[in-house]
């Protein structure tokens, strides 16, 4: 009796099992549009595709918005939905955009004006929480002259404003008068862009088909799937069984993928740099000339060499070698005798190959990393490697951001940073003294100026770079800032990184431009991916 | 019986309610920072901004006016936004995903019932013999080896090195329409999440059977002559089955507990999944969704187990009565 009423719960629990996974099943029924897919994998899947929530203007992955510019192959700004150029009153404070007017939304409605001035005005409301509101911070006002022609209104003559004039702009008629933080749009995304989102699976893919109306003309490639692949191994494997076309990879399994005859690895140059930020707090750190003395003590080729596997180059300051704001005056280069020296002025004896000692004191303080990230950890280990001969002893400790910021006075942190674009889009809110916040404010955990310097000649450098338009000027205040950085050495810059992407052989027309801080699949690979083709299998 | 069913569904909304003050407590006390989660560590935001951000999204308020705002849009029936799910609702994030972990999870189930009771009752009729302890021995190691280390190693063996199997997801990425789940993708990630609990069933099954071919009742129908094939199948499993039943209600949890680690590890887009998002992000209109979704299946899962239970023993069904 009871073996029969138990056989029928198991009869049921198969049903249900059998039941949901009946209505699955692969489809391999149209294979042609499968064929004309490319598959990219990003280590993780965007939650928000809304531009206005971009988390920083450097994402570039989704291409269905336009902003009023773009950046062409070497960086500088080209119209996109605006006609020209912009152009700028005498005092740089008012700058006027023609736009396009044969640009329409992937639902058909004509792109104007409005849509412009709602995109900036949405990001500059409160309301909104857009993380992109401290990079319009410049912004007093933005109007629609005419249905193509928007003028910004600036409290101070920005030299980076072209920049800014990146942002994805959204459609007006679709998200007037709603919550941006809980539109359905943020996953069901209309733009003008040259790929239309046509599903967002959560936890899955996300679908781009090629916009037909693209006012610059159908992309080649009719659909592009991103699919989500975390683990940086599985990315590789992944890419080996064919599963997917493209993705970023970290430096150590380069070789590997070299050996594969169907894909092509592209060493993209970046301005992504690996730095220890070092607190002026920290009972060790707090002293300047110890902090010079670091950094003449870091063989920066050999943690490329060794951390990196060769792909990367050595980094001085927050400014990429090649960029027009680079200044050499200002690097330490690798001098271990130096770096001696300077410590033993500072008081750090040492005797044999001991770690140095000032009184009782050993020279030692922590080095924190968030612990998912592989690279970032060989570039601590190298580093601290480095530090041992000069007889300066470096703690490692693998953390996630949420635990190291509450350490942020008591020990170094190794951070990730960098744009070829306008430096002042970064290195403001990095080294300014008003974003240095006190412990205990209530933006104590705020990632600005993590260091927490105080400084006036890096201070005045950067007033006076942002207050000129006039780029000898910028370029001569950059130079001193420069300077002056490398003098406080709160941050001790490492190396930059070359970001691996692996591609298919079958994808033809890739040409990346210098990449930004990014992570995954990034915007200086991805910048003309309408213009790829793709090879029949 | 139906006094059971209504006593303990009366007191679900009891249960609802103290997981749910209990999640909004922990996430108070956790160290995650929900502005810092939102904008990225190293992004250019401001105090300003960061503090105009937390006021938008009311992280800043203290944690009761967020619980009580929150038990008041319940009321209407509302389970609020979630961050991580772009700000979507609450309820269409888990419709969407729920079926991928239900699958998953009923899968696992199966294979652990299944696989427990057949290999239970094989250690139990050969017990002693060198098939016993080879048996026992894989449950031993199987209960030692944590989930994502199996997980991985099925991984590499399965879907990398030998390349029987896809490596995650419920379908090809490349598939023209990936609306369902593909058997082939569900094999590796269903394993693995079953062998979480198999060992233990396993080793109850043939516990339970050598404990019940002791009693009396089976040493009469032994001595009448009965075979030990007949004797262990019709005479001392179905006795041994009673407390499997319960068994299955408290593992339920358990098996659900486990698709945190499995759903990550074979990127399977279930709940277990964005579980995991959900707290680091402080996401906790998700959070105490699923939450609370988890502890009514694991409620309603306890309670079919009991009713079984009653059903199927009658000495139990009598001393309620």
């Amino acid at each position: 009796m009871s073996r029969v009423r138990f056989g029928a719960v198991a009869a049921a629990v198969l049903a249900i099992g059998v039941g949901a996974a009946g209505c699955g099943g692969s489809s391999d029924k149209d294979t042609s549009a499968a064929a004309g897919t490319l598959v990219i994998a990003l280590p993780s899947q965007p939650d928000n595709l809304n531009p206005i929530y971009g988390d920083s203007v450097y994402e570039g992955t989704q291409k269905a918005f336009n902003g009023l510019l773009r950046y062409a192959h070497d960086l500088s700004p080209a119209p996109d939905l605006a006609s020209a150029l912009p152009k700028r009153s005498a005092d740089g404070r008012t700058v006027t955009v023609t736009l396009r007017d044969d640009v329409t939304f992937s639902d058909g409605t004509p792109f104007s004006a409005k849509d412009v001035v709602f995109t900036y005005e949405a990001i500059l409301d409160p309301k909104t929480a857009s993380p992109l509101a401290t990079l319009l911070d410049s912004v007093d006002a933005v109007k629609a002259v005419d249905d193509t022609t928007v003028q910004f209104v600036l409290n101070r003559p920005d030299p980076a404003f072209e920049d800014k004039l990146q942002l994805g702009i959204v459609p007006e008629h679709l998200l007037a008068g709603k919550d941006l933080k809980t539109a359905s749009f943020n996953r069901k995304p209309v733009g003008t862009g040259p790929y239309v989102v046509t599903e967002f699976q959560p936890g899955g893919r996300i679908v781009e088909e090629a916009n037909p109306s693209y006012f610059r003309g159908a992309p080649k490639i009719k659909r592009i799937v991103l699919t989500a692949v975390e683990d940086e191994n599985a990315r590789v494997a992944l890419l080996e069984k064919g599963t997917i076309d493209a993705a970023g990879i970290v430096p150590k399994l380069a070789p590997r993928v070299r050996r594969n005859k169907n894909y092509n690895v592209y060493e993209v140059r970046t301005a992504d740099a690996r730095v220890a930020a070092l607190p002026n707090r920290d009972p060790v750190l707090r002293d300047p000339a110890l902090r010079r003395a670091l950094s003449y003590g870091v063989d920066r080729e050999k943690i490329v060499q060794s951390a990196l596997a060769g792909v990367g180059e050595p980094a001085y300051g927050p400014i990429m070698k090649g960029h027009w704001a680079y200044s050499a005056a200002a690097e330490r280069p690798y001098d271990p005798a130096k770096a001696g020296s300077l410590l033993d002025a500072a008081g750090w004896t040492r005797s044999g190959d001991a770690t140095r000692e000032k009184g009782a004191k050993k020279l030692s303080f922590l080095l924190m990393y968030p612990a998912n990230d592989s690279v970032r950890k060989d570039i601590a280990l190298a580093f601290s490697s480095q530090m041992e001969k000069i007889g300066v002893d470096v703690r490692l400790q693998g953390l996630s951001f949420d635990v190291i910021q509450t350490r942020q006075d008591k020990g170094a942190t190794e951070f990730g940073y960098g744009v070829p674009y306008d430096p002042d889009l970064e290195l403001y809110t990095l080294f300014a003294s008003k974003f240095a916040s006190e412990p205990g404010d209530v933006a104590d955990t705020a990632f600005t100026n993590y260091p927490r310097t105080r400084n006036d000649a890096i201070d005045a450098a950067l007033d006076a770079e942002r207050s000129t338009l006039d780029r000898g000027a910028r370029k001569q205040h950059f130079a001193e800032l420069q300077k002056a950085l490398a003098d406080d050495a709160s941050w001790l810059w490492l190396v930059r990184l070359r970001h691996i992407v692996v591609i298919s052989k079958r994808v033809q027309g890739v040409d990346p431009q210098v990449e930004p801080h990014a992570h995954g699949f990034s915007r200086g690979t991805s910048w003309n991916i309408e213009d790829w083709t793709l090879d029949a299998t | 019986m139906l006094k059971l069913v209504v006593r303990r569904l009366a007191l679900l909304p009891v249960i609802l309610l103290a997981v749910a003050t209990l999640t909004f407590a922990l996430t108070e006390i956790s160290p995650f920072d929900p502005v810092r989660a939102y904008v990225g560590a190293e992004t250019d935001v401001s105090p300003q901004r960061r503090a105009e951000i937390a006021q938008a999204y009311g992280f800043d308020e203290p944690v009761y006016e967020r619980f009580g705002r929150w038990l008041g849009h319940l009321a209407q029936g509302d389970l609020g936004n979630s961050l991580v799910a772009g700000g979507q609702p609450v309820a269409g994030e888990i419709a969407s995903r729920a079926s991928a972990t239900i699958v998953l999870v009923g899968g696992a189930l199966l294979i652990v019932l299944i696989g427990g009771l057949f290999f239970g009752v094989l250690a139990a009729a050969f017990r002693g013999s060198a098939l016993d302890w080879v048996v026992r021995t894989l449950c031993y190691f199987n209960t030692a080896a944590p989930s994502f280390w199996l997980g991985l190693l099925a991984l590499y063996v399965f879907s990398i090195e030998l390349d029987w199997l896809p490596a995650g997801g419920t379908t090809d990425p490349r598939a023209v329409d990936a609306t369902g789940i593909d058997p082939a993708h569900l094999v590796l990630p269903m394993i693995v999440l079953a062998l979480t609990q198999y060992a233990w069933f396993t080793m109850f099954v043939r516990n339970t059977l050598l404990e019940v071919l002791r009693e009396d009742h089976v040493q009469f129908a032994r001595a009448q002559g009965i075979g030990e094939v007949a004797l262990l199948l019709r005479h001392a499993l179905p006795n041994a089955l009673i407390p499997f039943v319960t068994l299955v209600g408290t593992n339920l949890a358990e098996l659900i507990g486990g698709t945190v680690i499995v759903e990550s590890i074979f990127g399977w887009p279930g709940l277990g999944q964005i579980t995991l998002q959900a707290a680091l992000r402080e996401d906790i209109p998700l959070l105490v969704a699923i939450t609370l979704a988890a502890s009514v299946l694991v409620v309603l899962g306890n309670l079919l187990a009991d009713v079984l239970y009653r059903v199927m023993d009658p000495r139990v069904r009598e001393a309620a009565a």
